[in-house]
Formats: structure tokens, C-alpha cells, sequence
């Protein structure tokens, strides 16, 4: 191995991660070569060296800056949920009580009219005639349509001889009874 | 006996700042100067620490514990120190605050000579500023917060391996940097 490589490998071996061999192999070489044995030292005085750049102390007021915002955090916790389910609500009810709102006014402004007013309004009809001319539901029609009904099951079958024979039954005992 | 970060997370769930007040005394010396060595300002690693530990408070309503507290916690801080550097690219500051990190000494110059304590801080403090920023962060992981780099790969989102390298390298290029200077601290 030449210097450029065994010098690339330096951290890893100083950081114990090399295989027996590769450490055996930088060992060797560390023992003829003044220039990697430098490096070497380097390497290790150097990561030292940087404990120089020590730790600063915090600026004191950041703490209560901090704990001065947690409040305020607190409370923006459950809002955050409650605000805009409140919002929709409010934006619900708003819209309902506009929409009644606006049917009241339709009401309101559609009145009906009293009679006297539409014979104001109509004065040439005649109400006897409107009377008159209304379709009329005839009996057969009538008829018509209730076994219509009964044959698409709509009405029930009533037996009429087996009801008055109940009507009997039930008259009979009434007799007996009194 | 003393609270575990995790019990101190429980018990801020229920709304107890004591914990909050505890938690943020234990912790927020190394958020500030992991913030503060890796952007090299100090009123952004004070805003990064503030929003870091209100982060951590909102999160302890949904915080479940699967990883070291501080891993995670380091997690929230490189995020965020990502997303400033992110702001600084888009508004075209680049370059670190010259009054925190002063001139380097030219290479021409021996810099064991004339140098006092406080100058070899400021070398070391540009020469670790100046490292690629992937580098720079596991550096400052590694180096200050003594991590190791499985948790640094955690906080990073990468491989150990990936960690590995980019610490060794920034080794070499420290040694390099430093030349001479480490045998005067």
C-alpha cells in the first residue's frame, strides 16, 4: 500500500474499525515512513485540538422566552381542534336560519288572497260554474277502481258470507248471555 | 431519583411544565451549541433552541418513544438548522457572520507563532465551519455531543457507513487545515 492510501485510512484505523491484517499492514508501514507517522499524529492532535471550540453558555432570557410562549401553546392545543369544528357549525346554522329566512320572506310576500280580493280580481267568473265544471267521480269509476285495487292485492278479500255468519255467532251468544 | 427524558415526556403530555422546565435545563445548553456551531450565528441557534423546545412540547401529545430522546430531539434541531441554511441559499447568504468567525491566519504563515489562545479557538471555529455541511453536522455530533455513528446516522437519515466516511474525511481535511496548530492547544 502507498502512503496516499494508508494516509485515507488513518481515521478508520484510529477509530479501530480496520480488519487485523489492514492494521497490521498501516502498522508496518507507520514504522518506516515519517511522513504517514506525522499524519498520523496530526490526525489525533488535530480531533483533540478541536475541543478548544468549547460550549457557550445559553442567553438567559431564551429560557423564560421559551416557557413564556408555553402558555400560549397550551391554549392554541385545543382550539386548533374546537375552532374550526365551531366555525362549521356556526357557518351551518347561519346558512339554515337564512334559508328559513328566505322562505318566511317568500311566505310573506306571496299573501293569500281573501275572496272579496279575487272576486276583485276575477269579476267575470262565475264561482257556481267553476263548481259545475269540475270532473265529478262517478259511482262506476268509483267501483272501478276499488277492484282494481283488490285484484292487485291492495285491498283485502272480505268473505261476506262467512262475516255474517260470524255477525250471527256473535248475535246468538249475546242472546244467550242476556 | 432523577426523571428519565422519556418520564419527563409523559408526565409533559399531561400538561406538567415542571417537567418542561426540567427537560429544558437538561437539555438546552447542547441544543444552543449545536445550533450555534453549525450556523455560527447566535441569534439563530436562540431561535432555533426556542422553536426546537416549543416543537417538543407540542409533540409530547403525540410523542412515543422509540428512539433516544436525544436522538430525536437532535433530529428536530438538524432539521431545522437545514431549513435555515435552505433560507440563507435563497436569499443568498452564504457566507458565515465575519464577526463571529474571524480571518483564518494566511497558510504562509507559522501558525504557532504570535497566536494566542483565543486565535487558535477562532482557526479551529472557521476550519470546522468551513466543512461541507453534511460533514460539519456529524463532525459537531460526533466531536461535541459524543454520539456515536449509528445515532448520528439516525439523526441524519443515513447510513453508518455514510457517517464513517464523512467524519474520517473531514479528519484529513482538519489535519490538514490545523497543520501545526493542535501541538499549541
Amino acid at each position: 500500500m502507498g502512503c496516499k492510501t494508508i494516509q485515507e485510512m488513518l481515521p478508520a484505523y484510529q477509530d479501530g474499525e480496520l480488519s487485523q491484517s489492514e492494521v497490521r499492514d498501516i502498522e508496518e508501514h507507520l514504522l518506516v515512513c515519517d511522513a504517514c507517522r506525522d499524519v498520523n499524529r496530526e490526525l489525533k492532535e488535530t480531533w483533540h485540538a478541536l475541543e478548544i471550540w468549547d460550549d457557550v453558555d445559553v442567553p438567559e432570557r431564551s429560557g423564560k422566552t421559551i416557557l413564556s410562549r408555553l402558555p400560549e401553546q397550551r391554549r392554541m392545543y385545543w382550539p386548533r381542534i374546537v375552532l374550526p369544528v365551531a366555525a362549521a357549525l356556526v357557518i351551518v346554522f347561519g346558512m339554515t336560519l337564512k334559508f328559513a329566512g328566505m322562505k318566511n320572506e317568500k311566505q310573506i310576500q306571496m299573501p293569500i288572497p281573501a275572496p272579496a280580493q279575487l272576486s276583485a280580481e276575477y269579476p267575470d267568473v262565475d264561482e257556481d260554474e267553476l263548481i259545475a265544471d269540475l270532473p265529478i267521480l262517478q259511482d262506476e269509476e268509483f267501483y272501478d277502481s276499488l277492484e282494481e285495487l283488490v285484484e292487485i292485492d291492495y285491498l283485502p278479500l272480505v268473505d261476506e258470507p262467512k262475516q255474517k255468519e260470524t255477525d250471527r255467532e256473535r248475535s246468538s251468544l249475546d242472546v244467550i248471555l242476556t | 431519583m432523577e426523571e428519565t427524558d422519556i418520564a419527563l415526556m409523559a408526565l409533559i403530555k399531561k400538561g406538567d411544565v415542571k417537567a418542561f422546565e426540567l427537560l429544558l435545563a437538561r437539555h438546552q445548553r447542547s441544543v444552543y451549541n449545536l445550533a450555534l456551531r453549525f450556523l455560527g450565528d447566535p441569534d439563530e441557534a436562540e431561535d432555533i433552541m426556542q422553536n426546537t423546545f416549543i416543537r417538543v412540547f407540542r409533540a409530547s401529545q403525540t410523542y412515543t418513544p422509540e428512539a433516544k430522546f436525544t436522538t430525536w430531539l437532535y433530529t428536530i434541531v438538524k432539521n431545522l438548522c437545514f431549513n435555515v441554511l435552505r433560507s440563507r441559499r435563497s436569499a443568498e447568504i452564504i457566507s458565515m457572520d465575519s464577526e463571529y468567525l474571524p480571518e483564518l491566519p494566511a497558510k504562509t504563515e507559522d501558525p504557532i507563532e504570535r497566536i494566542s489562545r483565543s486565535q487558535i479557538r477562532e482557526t479551529v471555529i472557521r476550519a470546522v465551519s468551513s466543512l461541507p455541511e453534511n460533514m460539519k453536522m456529524a463532525v459537531i455530533l460526533s466531536k461535541y455531543h459524543g454520539l456515536q455513528y449509528d445515532e448520528i446516522a439516525a439523526i441524519m437519515g443515513c447510513t453508518v457507513n455514510a457517517v464513517k466516511l464523512r467524519v474520517h474525511r473531514a479528519k484529513i481535511i482538519l489535519a490538514k487545515e490545523l497543520k501545526g496548530l493542535s501541538r499549541e492547544t
